[in-house]
């Protein structure tokens, strides 16, 4: 069918990077750019494939969020806004990538010595600045450095996201141009998994038999959990009985903003209060201790204590050598001297 | 293949189109009308009556007559109880919270009344095209949130219709309009209707509809003018004659129909009478209400919710990083903005006046039936991107809300976040996911729960969890889970919120069309 030979080959483009999918040249304007996205995007909607097959509808679905990422790449790298007349959307509501959303924090892993300046927070762009600022915004309203080992400039590391450690889907060889790691995506007009979507509107109505769970590309098929035997309540759509006491998720992304938000107004107290909740959940982690002693450190720097504060800021960067915060107070308490 | 209707299933009238030559054409109605109520009575007999008739109904037959059902649909009840005091119908909870009509002892969700309508509008369209249709493009208020398009998905399938496409109704309204205008532009879409306010501004680039950005109040529209007529009058009443006109349903509903007549009759002349002999029975004999409006009055009474206007707009002309000068033709939908008063906040806001031209009854459902071209391929240069009015996120400890998808992001779209655990040996993680604004989860709406079970034990903050929200054209949203750097996969189940379960669906599918 044409539709489908017209998917796989929009598939195939994008597997190339974003000039591929795009259909430009490493020299491409903005303009010729957007020109092409629009061009795309008349072609490949997901309305154009509306009336056809689930499975072509997911494929061009697929197809069209790898377009809109190719796009949306090359315009950062350009410098620009994905949208007409407008700075950049931040995607994202911090600047601890803990937390990736697709295409937009993470830079192409093709092109590593070209970062484009992230917008943060206030989603205007920002020129780059050097790695280690003289002076510091905790929020984080400077952009990261180049390096995509990822220490974003306010020095703080975070713990990486293991994406990486996923393995690839066997069957597809798919890169999105960002880069990251997507749910496998369905290649050569295959699906690879039962799609490991257990949508909230999807799938697996009651009287339905359970979904697959998501089967890891290269795995062995797991078997799929055992529903109860007695029917799901009228309000369930899922399969199996829900645990009675749910275990919450934290988002770590919120509670270190605090902390720097508390840092910035110098509020130590407050700043430790976050800290010591976010030491005790996450005790693996060395650079919220590092951050406490920062704390005291810059709490006794500020109150004239300066052998107090080289201790504690000395601490600091043991437990965490990248913690520039650190670093440029031990570089004020020594030149004070 | 079969044609694909568009159907604009308004809160007070639908209208329904269908594409004939590349445009659009809006269909009549057996009774000859080119829009139809959404209105369905259930007489003593259990029969259903749809739109016209159902109207005549309203004042003899008021608590089994139900209108305005689109300010109930994917609600709970609690969120709507305080409309719920002003309706003559009953307003009750089903299991899941979600609010229901109560119809003579049978409570009936809204997925249910509106799937009525949209049968009738099916049937219109078959009458016209004389063949059977299966397959529509159904519009939603641009700030209508998961659950309320997922419900009215539903509402269709009930109605034996697949509806393909949930349509923005700005967006629909600018497809319409633009089709004929395909310069490079920017447009301001004013939605004024029954139950809601949308504001939209677009930029059309070589054929491209994009949304730059979607504001609106899903609790402002012409109800709620209507409502301040009725108010007037029946305060005033109050205080001649010590009787609440809104105390009796059969008076509330002759009020009603007079609020409304009296206010669009304003809309062209300076004033007019309101009649309604015999409306209450007092200790002296019968009273009646008889008595003068004039635009002005009218005008000073609405000003709050004339007020209440200008704040989406700003905020969408500051999304679409967009000055009024920037706009090159403003839209005005819906009945509502007939009214002068309207209009001219519109010209306020904007700096230029409405474009003539456009049927503000009718461009809807015409721009849902373009789109069905889009899907068609009888349209190939235009294409429409829209956007999602809401953030969507996930309840994170301290019942914050961290956002996974931004409000006015295109879509489909597609976004990431890493989770975790925060308890050691936690095997499961249960996650909520809200859509709205506000910077406490529960504050937010709720839209659905799901749990990832069978994870690795491990000491709390190793075990890591990423979600996946992706969000599909019709801006519903689909959820996907895994743990993070694990060979084997993890159990996952999900909880709507709310809604009606597929069996449900299948039951009352059988009940709305024998």
């Amino acid at each position: 069918m044409r539709a489908r030979a017209t998917l796989i080959e929009m598939q195939r483009r994008i597997s190339r990077g974003p000039h591929a999918a795009l259909g430009v040249d490493d020299a491409a304007s903005p303009e010729r750019v957007r020109a092409a996205f629009l061009e795309l995007t008349k072609q490949f909607h997901p309305a154009r494939f509306g009336r056809m097959s689930t499975e072509l509808q997911r494929m061009s679905n697929e197809v069209f969020l790898g377009i809109k990422s190719a796009h949306e790449s090359m315009l950062r790298a350009l410098g620009m806004s994905p949208r007409p007349g407008g700075t950049q959307r931040n995607q994202q509501s911090g600047a601890i990538p803990i937390i990736t959303a697709e295409g937009s924090s993470k830079m192409p892993q093709s092109r590593p010595a070209n970062p484009a300046p992230r917008a943060v927070g206030t989603g205007v762009q920002q020129p780059m600045r050097p790695a280690i600022p003289r002076t510091l915004t905790p929020g984080g309203r400077v952009p990261s450095p180049a390096r995509t080992g990822q220490t974003p400039a306010h020095g703080i590391r975070t713990v990486a996201p293991t994406l990486q450690r996923t393995p690839p889907p066997a069957s597809t060889g798919q890169t999105p141009p960002h880069g990251i790691r997507t749910t496998p995506t369905p290649a050569q007009g295959i699906r690879t998994t039962p799609t490991p979507a257990h949508g909230i509107r999807t799938v697996a109505r009651p009287g339905t038999p359970p979904g697959t769970p998501p089967t890891r590309p290269g795995t062995p098929p797991q078997h799929p959990p055992q529903p109860t035997n007695e029917p799901p309540p009228a309000t369930q759509r899922g399969i199996g009985p829900m645990p009675h006491k749910a275990a919450p998720v934290f988002d770590e992304q919120i509670e270190l903003k605090q902390v720097l938000a508390h840092i910035a107004a110098n509020n130590w107290v407050g700043a430790r209060q976050v800290l010591n909740g976010l030491a005790a959940r996450m005790p693996a982690s060395k650079q919220y201790r590092a951050l406490l002693c920062y704390t005291r450190g810059r709490e006794a720097q500020l109150a004239g204590k300066g052998e107090e504060a080289v201790m504690e800021l000395q601490r600091a960067l043991q437990l965490d050598p990248d913690l520039s915060l650190a670093k440029s107070a031990l570089d004020d308490v020594y030149r004070r001297r | 293949m079969g044609r694909v209707i568009g159907i604009d299933l308004g809160t007070t009238n639908s209208c329904v189109a269908v594409l004939e030559g590349g445009e659009p054409v809006v269909i009549h109605n057996q009774e000859g009308g080119r829009t139809t109520p959404s209105m369905a009575s259930w007489n003593v007999d259990g029969e259903v009556v749809v739109g016209a008739a159902s109207k005549r109904q309203m004042v003899t037959n008021p608590q089994r007559t139900v209108f305005g059902v689109k300010r109930l649909i994917g609600r709970k009840a609690t969120e709507v109880a305080q409309l719920a005091t002003r309706l003559p119908y009953k307003i009750v909870a089903a299991k899941n919270g979600d609010a229901w009509v109560d119809i003579a002892g049978t409570p009936r969700s809204p997925q249910e009344i509106s799937a009525h309508v949209l049968a009738k509008m099916k049937r219109v369209a078959e009458d016209y095209l004389g063949q059977p249709v299966t397959e529509a493009v159904v519009t939603v208020p641009a700030y209508f949130d998961d659950a309320q398009r997922q419900a009215t998905k539903d509402a269709g399938k009930i109605a034996g219709l697949t509806v393909r496409q949930i349509l923005n109704e700005p967006t629909a309204a600018a497809l319409a309009y633009g089709l004929h205008h395909q310069t490079n532009q920017r447009l301001a879409v004013f939605d004024l209707g029954g139950g809601t306010f949308d504001i939209s501004i677009l930029a059309i680039e070589s054929g491209v509809f994009e949304v730059l950005s979607t504001y609106g109040d899903t609790t402002l529209g012409g109800d709620d003018f209507d409502r301040v007529i009725i108010d007037l009058l029946a305060d005033e009443f109050q205080a001649l004659n010590q009787i609440d006109l809104r105390g009796d349903s059969v008076a509330l509903q002759r009020l009603k129909e007079a609020a409304e007549r009296a206010k669009i009759e304003l809309s062209s002349a300076m004033s007019t009478d309101v009649n309604l002999p015999f409306i209450a029975a007092g200790p002296q004999g019968p009273v009646h209400l008889m008595r003068e409006l004039d635009r002005g009055q009218l005008e000073r009474a609405c000003k709050a919710l004339l007020d209440r206007l200008e704040a989406p707009c700003l905020k969408a002309l500051a999304e679409a990083h967009c000055t009024p000068a920037d706009i090159d033709q403003v839209i005005l939908v819906g009945g509502m903005t007939r009214m002068p008063a309207v209009q001219e906040r519109a010209e306020r806001i904007f700096g230029k006046p409405g474009s003539k031209g456009v049927n503000p009854d009718e461009i809807v459902a015409m721009g849902a039936a373009v789109h069905s071209g889009i899907m068609g391929g009888e349209l190939q240069e235009v294409v429409l991107l829209d956007v999602t009015p809401h953030d969507m996120g996930v309840k994170v400890a301290g019942d914050k809300m961290s956002v996974v998808i931004q409000a006015n992001t295109s879509i489909p779209t597609r976004a990431k976040k890493v989770f975790a655990t925060t308890e050691d040996n936690q095997t499961f993680v249960a996650i909520e996911i809200h859509q709205g604004e506000h910077e406490l989860a529960s504050k937010n709406r709720r839209i659905g729960r799901f749990v990832l079970g069978d994870l690795e034990a491990a000491p709390r903050g190793r075990t890591k969890v990423e979600v996946s929200f992706t969000m599909d054209a019709d801006g519903i949203l689909e959820v996907t889970a895994v743990e993070v750097g694990r060979g084997t996969a993890a159990t996952v189940t999900i909880e709507a919120s709310s809604g009606l379960t597929a069996e449900e669906i299948s039951n009352l599918g059988l009940r709305v069309n024998q």
